[in-house]
C-alpha cells in the first residue's frame, strides 16, 4: 500500500526526517511514537501533500505510484485520508455541504454513483451514530465552535463517510476524555478491515490498547530508531524514551 | 411639493453653501478622489428616471409631487431633520432632488414589505440623478425593505435616505447593488427609538465608483443596529464605505460586520466610527471588518474606530486582511475537493455568515445566486 524508501525531508536548512524507511501493507496498522518535535507530523504532512517541505532524497510510493508527484487532492481521490491533529475551523461553511462535496468528489473519481441529498442524509445519520454526534451537526459550520473532542470525532466521521484506503491518524487521541477516546477507537475499529491500512501517530498507550497495531516504530532525532510490536509501546509507556539512546 | 421645491431662497442658500464646501472637507471623504466629479452636473433633472416600487398594503407610499396639505405637514416633520448638512452631495440632493418618496409603514403590523428598483435611463453621461426617500416605520411594525439595483448602464446616482424607527419597530433594510458601470453616492441616516432594531444589509457587487455614508443614531434606550455588509470587487471597482454609529442613550447596541472580497485592481475602503457618548452606560459596540484579497493588485483601507466616553460599556473592534486561508484550503483539498472548488466554497462561506441572518429567505436565496455567479467568475 505505502512504501517509504530512504526519505530525507528538511525545512529551510533544518533536517526534519533522515533516511526514513517504512512499508505499510494492506490490512496493517502501524504506530509511530516519539518525543515532541521529532518529525512525526512532518511525515504525515508529506504523505498528505502539504507544501513547505524540501524533499532531500528518497521516495514515497503509494500503490506503486510516486506519491510525491501527486497533488493533495489527487492523493485524497486515490484513497489517502488524514485525521488532522488540529482540524481547521471554517466559519460559514456548512458541514453537510462540505461533507457531501468531499464524499461525492471521491465517489465520482472512483466511478461510483454520487449520493443524492436524501441518500447522503441517510448515510450521514448512520455514521453520525457510530461517532456519537447528534444530528444538529448538520446545521453547524465546519469545526467552528467545536470542542476538542467534537473535532476529533468529526475527523473520524469523515473517515467513515469517505472510506479511504490509507488512513493517517495524527494524534487523533490527544485531548480526548476516556469516553470520547473509546468512541473514536470504536469508530476506527469499525472501519478497519483487511482492505485498508492505518498509520497512527500517538504519544499514549491507551489508544494502542484499543487498536491492537501490527507494528510500532519509534521516531527519535529525525530517524526511526526502533521497530517492534505492541510490547514496544508498552515498554515506552513504562520507561520513556531514555533507554533507546543507550 | 410646495415646501422646498418652490422655495428659491432656501435653494439659493444651499447653493451658496455648496460652493463654499470642498469635496474633501472631512476625514470620511479623504480616501477617494472626488475632484473629477466637479465636471458633473447635479442640477439637471433626468426626465426618464423613475423608481419602480412594489409593496404590500402595510405600507403607504407617497410621491413628493402628490402630497396634499396634511401629508406635506407630516413629511416636513421628517425631511432633512437627521441627515448631516456639511456634506456637498447631501446639499446637492436637497437642492435638486426630483425623485422623492415618503414611505409610511403602519403601526402594529408584522409583514410590511417593499421592493424598490431603479430604472434610470441615461440621457447624458454627465448628469446625476438625485433620489430622496424618507421611511417612517411606526410603532411595533416589522418591515423588510429591499433595494434591488441591477442597472448595467453608466448611471450616476446621488441618493439620500432618511429612516425613522419608532418604538419597538424592527426593520430589515437591504440594499443589493450589482451595477458594474455605476457611479453612486448614497447618504443614509437613521434615527432609532426605544426597543427598535435596524438590521442593515448592504451587498455591493462591482461598481465603478461607489461612495456610501451611513449615519446611525441610537437615540433611545434599548435601540439596536446590526450592520451587515459585503462587497465583491474586481477590475477597477472602487467602493468607499463610511459607517458612523452614535450611541446616544443607555443600553444601546451596535454590531458592524463588514467583509470584502477584492480581485483585479479593485480598491475598497472600510471606515467605521462608533461613538459611545457620556450618558450611555451598559451599551455594547462591536466592529469587525474582514478582507480577502484575491489578487496582488487589489487593496483595502480599513479603519475600525471606537470612541468611548463611558466606562460602563462593552466594546470590541477588529480588522483582518489576507489571502484565502491556506490551511483551510489544504484541509479541503485533503478531502478530495479541487483547489478551484475549495476556493469558491471558502469565498462563499466568508460572505454567507454576514448575510445569513436575513429574515426573508427568498431574498437571501436570490442574493446568494448573484454572489455565486460572481464567485464562479473568479479564476
Amino acid at each position: 500500500m505505502l512504501k517509504i524508501n530512504k526519505l530525507n525531508v528538511g525545512v529551510d536548512d533544518k533536517n526534519i526526517l533522515n533516511n526514513i524507511n517504512l512499508e505499510i501493507n494492506k490490512g496493517e496498522l502501524h504506530v509511530i511514537m516519539g518525543r515532541n518535535g521529532t518529525g512525526k507530523s512532518t511525515l504525515s504532512n508529506i504523505i498528505t501533500g502539504k507544501d513547505g517541505y524540501n524533499i532531500g532524497g528518497g521516495e514515497v510510493l503509494y500503490k506503486n505510484k510516486n506519491l510525491l508527484d501527486m497533488s493533495t487532492e489527487d492523493r485524497a481521490l486515490e484513497g489517502i485520508f488524514m485525521s488532522f491533529q488540529y482540524p481547521v475551523s471554517i466559519p460559514g461553511l456548512n458541514t453537510m455541504h462540505f461533507l457531501r462535496t468531499s464524499v461525492n468528489s471521491i465517489r465520482k473519481h472512483q466511478n461510483k454513483e454520487e449520493y443524492s441529498s436524501g441518500e447522503f442524509i441517510k448515510v450521514f445519520k448512520e455514521k453520525l451514530a457510530i461517532v456519537g454526534l447528534d444530528e444538529s451537526f448538520a446545521k453547524r459550520s465546519v469545526n467552528d465552535g467545536f470542542s476538542g473532542g467534537e473535532k476529533k470525532r468529526f475527523e473520524i466521521l469523515q473517515m467513515l463517510l469517505i472510506e479511504p484506503k490509507l488512513v493517517i491518524l495524527d494524534e487523533t487521541d490527544s485531548g480526548l476524555d476516556i469516553d470520547a477516546l473509546r468512541i473514536v477507537a470504536n469508530g476506527i475499529n469499525n472501519f478497519k478491515s483487511k482492505n485498508n491500512s492505518f498509520l497512527l501517530i500517538t504519544h499514549y498507550y491507551r489508544i494502542i490498547e484499543y487498536l491492537n497495531p501490527d507494528f510500532v516504530h519509534v521516531l527519535l532525532d529525525v530517524k526511526i530508531v526502533k521497530s517492534g510490536d505492541q510490547k514496544l509501546a508498552l515498554k515506552l509507556e513504562e520507561n520513556g524514551y531514555g533507554w533507546l539512546k543507550k | 411639493m410646495a415646501g422646498l421645491k418652490n422655495n428659491s431662497k432656501l435653494k439659493d442658500d444651499l447653493i451658496d453653501k455648496i460652493n463654499n464646501l470642498t469635496f474633501l472637507d472631512k476625514e470620511q471623504w479623504k480616501y477617494t478622489n472626488f475632484n473629477y466629479l466637479s465636471n458633473f452636473n447635479f442640477d439637471k433633472n433626468i426626465s426618464k428616471n423613475s423608481l419602480s416600487i412594489k409593496k404590500n398594503d402595510s405600507i403607504e407610499v407617497l410621491s413628493i409631487n402628490d402630497l396634499n396639505e396634511d401629508s406635506e405637514k407630516n413629511y416636513l416633520k421628517f425631511f432633512n431633520k437627521i441627515i448631516p448638512q456639511e456634506n456637498k452631495f447631501i446639499l446637492y440632493n436637497t437642492a435638486y432632488f426630483h425623485n422623492g418618496y415618503f414611505f409610511n409603514v403602519n403601526k402594529n403590523i408584522d409583514d410590511a414589505y417593499a421592493l424598490i428598483e431603479s430604472n434610470i435611463t441615461v440621457n447624458s453621461k454627465n448628469n446625476f440623478s438625485n433620489d430622496r426617500i424618507i421611511f417612517n416605520f411606526n410603532k411595533s411594525s416589522k418591515t423588510t425593505i429591499l433595494f434591488n439595483e441591477k442597472n448595467t448602464k453608466q448611471i450616476k446616482n446621488n441618493a439620500v435616505y432618511e429612516l425613522f424607527l419608532d418604538n419597538n419597530s424592527c426593520v430589515d433594510f437591504i440594499i443589493f447593488s450589482n451595477q458594474p458601470s455605476a457611479t453612486k453616492i448614497l447618504n443614509l441616516s437613521a434615527k432609532i427609538n426605544k426597543d427598535a432594531i435596524l438590521n442593515i444589509y448592504t451587498i455591493n457587487i462591482s461598481g465603478e465608483l461607489i461612495k456610501n455614508n451611513y449615519f446611525i443614531n441610537l437615540d433611545k434606550q434599548n435601540s439596536k443596529c446590526n450592520f451587515n455588509g459585503i462587497d465583491l470587487l474586481n477590475k477597477k471597482n472602487h467602493i468607499d464605505n463610511y459607517i458612523e454609529v452614535n450611541h446616544n442613550n443607555k443600553n444601546t447596541f451596535s454590531n458592524i460586520n463588514y467583509n470584502n472580497i477584492l480581485d483585479g485592481y479593485s480598491k475598497g475602503i472600510f471606515y467605521a466610527k462608533t461613538v459611545i457618548n457620556e450618558n450611555c452606560s451598559q451599551s455594547e459596540a462591536l466592529q469587525s471588518n474582514k478582507n480577502m484579497l484575491l489578487s496582488k493588485s487589489s487593496s483595502i483601507h480599513s479603519n475600525p474606530q471606537l470612541i468611548i466616553n463611558n466606562d460602563d460599556v462593552q466594546c470590541a473592534h477588529g480588522s483582518t486582511t489576507g489571502e484565502i486561508d491556506s490551511d483551510a484550503l489544504f484541509y479541503m483539498q485533503s478531502r478530495g475537493i479541487s483547489e478551484n472548488k475549495a476556493k469558491k466554497m471558502l469565498i462563499n462561506s466568508f460572505l454567507f455568515k454576514i448575510i445569513n441572518k436575513m429574515k426573508d429567505k427568498k431574498i437571501l436565496s436570490s442574493i446568494n445566486n448573484e454572489i455565486d455567479s460572481w464567485i464562479n467568475n473568479v479564476d
